[in-house]
């Protein structure tokens, strides 16, 4: 219980809080926070986590500022969840307990964006030369 | 008389032999008692470390950490043991055997052959001559039996494996998550329950790297992974902080190993304040008194005093000097890697850190038998003796 309240503490603390856009990563938007984080937890149910101790797969950032990101419009107030480019949190994850291998569909891959593109509608952000936005 | 004299042998004997028994010759040594670092100065407000808080935790063989496997995302309970060590044992069996392969190291790239299956990322290495840690962090077209790895120990090592001219056989484990640190301090101050750090989405949960420091495990953040704890009452001031850790020559401005506050404002940390290197700093309302001569890469014991305003103190390895540090802020949550649920991460690895609502004494921040770096060097064996 106590581990529940503290994940839905820090999913609204995170609407609140700074974020950071990785040039590294890339970002599948969504128009809602809940809507992210539902699409984050439906990759770790996917992926078997327990859903006690690990609840959501990918980060989720936002709110974004409204905008264009490449060819993709952001209406004010969207987030994104965080798209690792490889590994055990990339797009296409998968592990032993998979058959099959469970990521984004096609046409959420063919929908996402980059951090150099979305960059600039992080919450108050501005990309550095160092390829990351701050507040 | 006779009879009296044997009784009268005999009793000397058993008396002999209940003040020193003796066994093969030799005497009985006592057993060793395990002290931590809450057995130097309690009442932490929270604690968390990859050893027990204090010899009751470890007598008791309380969990220290819960991690996930990266092999299918199920999560086990790691408890200390009676010796005070984390039971890395338990937790390697848990995590399991990726692969094995016979490889050569040479800054971060291993090239490998034979290997049993293609190893995955996040899987961490041990071999001979095996620079630790070590940990993969991107796999190349494995064909064969034969690839590369990219690796790193979050050190900010251009070789943090260690360069192998000639292959060396290596065992990869899977990757272990850390989902929840426990609160080892008993304090309960988080609404009458321990103050748990945890993680629960799985980009953001820092790694368990079972062979780190001195051949002993440590958490490790690269740059977007922290643990932060649920909320707790105001912790009154002044307020000390200690943390065993080894700060990348990667990391960025304020590069967090712990901190108390809340979501948005800054409160009590020990970190990198700025982008100079070799740095720590201890700081508190965003006032700093900092040490620039504390090398990178390497394993620290940093004490700090904050609250106090222009008397704070920070003791890096047992050396202390006094500065200004904030009097005043907020403070709701204790975060580890990181300032808030999503600024100042860290990159570089953590052993313990804690929190406590007092000024620690000169002699529990300063070095000698009695202090806490001593009792950190004496367990981790960390960069300087004090």
């Amino acid at each position: 219980m106590l581990i529940r309240a503290l994940l839905i503490w820090l999913a609204l603390a995170g609407a609140a809080a700074a974020q950071t856009v990785n040039t590294a990563n890339s970002y599948l938007i969504f128009s809602t926070q809940a809507a992210a984080l539902a699409r984050s937890q439906t990759q770790c149910q996917n992926l078997k986590c327990d859903g006690v101790q690990t609840i959501y797969w990918w980060n989720v950032i936002g709110p974004l500022n409204a905008g264009t990101a490449g060819s993709t419009a952001v209406t004010a107030n969207s987030y994104a969840v965080e798209i690792q480019p490889s590994g055990p949190f990339g797009a296409t994850t998968t592990t032993s307990k998979v058959a099959t291998p469970t990521g984004l569909s096609t046409s959420e891959q063919s929908s996402l964006v980059t951090g150099t593109a979305l960059g600039p509608l992080a919450p108050g952000g501005t990309v550095t030369s160092g390829g990351t936005a701050t507040p | 008389m006779w009879r009296f004299l044997v009784a009268l042998l005999l009793l000397c004997a058993s008396a002999q032999a209940q003040d020193y028994p003796i066994i093969g010759g030799g005497v009985l040594a006592p057993a060793a008692t395990y002290s931590g670092p809450g057995n130097v100065v309690s009442g932490a407000t929270a604690w968390y470390g990859l050893r027990a808080y204090n010899a009751a935790y470890a007598v008791a063989g309380s969990n220290a950490i819960n991690v996930r496997r990266a092999s299918d995302n199920s999560t086990e309970n790691i408890a200390v043991l009676s010796t005070g060590a984390l039971n890395i044992s338990a937790a390697n069996t848990f995590a399991g055997t990726d692969a094995t392969a016979s490889c050569t190291f040479a800054t971060t790239t291993a090239t490998c052959t034979g290997a049993s299956s293609t190893p995955h990322v996040g899987s961490t290495i041990t071999g001979s001559g095996v620079t630790e840690p070590c940990y993969v962090t991107a796999v190349g077209t494995f064909t064969g039996g034969s690839g590369t790895l990219t690796v790193s120990g979050n050190n900010g090592l251009s070789a943090p494996c260690g360069t192998i001219a000639s292959a060396t056989s290596i065992t990869l484990q899977y990757g272990l998550y850390v989902t929840e640190a426990y609160d080892q301090s008993g304090s309960n101050a988080c609404s009458s329950a321990p103050c748990n750090a945890s993680q629960g989405t799985a980009a953001d949960q820092p790694q368990l790297f079972p062979t780190c420091i001195n051949l002993l495990p440590c958490l490790s953040g690269s740059g977007s992974r922290l643990l932060i704890s649920s909320a707790f009452t105001a912790i009154a001031t002044p307020q000390s902080l200690s943390a065993v850790y080894n700060m990348s020559s990667t990391a960025g401005s304020f590069s967090e190993v712990i901190a108390s506050q809340s979501n948005a404002g800054v409160g009590s940390a020990i970190q990198k304040d700025s982008s100079t290197a070799n740095s720590i700093c201890v700081s508190n309302n965003g006032t700093s008194t900092c040490n620039t001569s504390v090398p990178d890469g390497s394993w620290h014991a940093v004490q700090g005093i904050v609250g106090t305003g222009s008397s704070g103190i920070l003791s890096v390895d047992g050396s202390s000097s006094s500065g200004s540090v904030g009097t005043t802020s907020t403070q709701t949550t204790v975060v580890l890697f990181a300032s808030t649920s999503s600024t100042h991460l860290m990159t570089g690895n953590i052993a313990e850190a804690g929190i406590w609502p007092s000024a620690f004494s000169s002699t529990v921040y300063g070095s000698g038998a009695g202090s806490l770096c001593h009792n950190q060097y004496s367990y981790w064996a960390t960069s300087v003796s004090c």
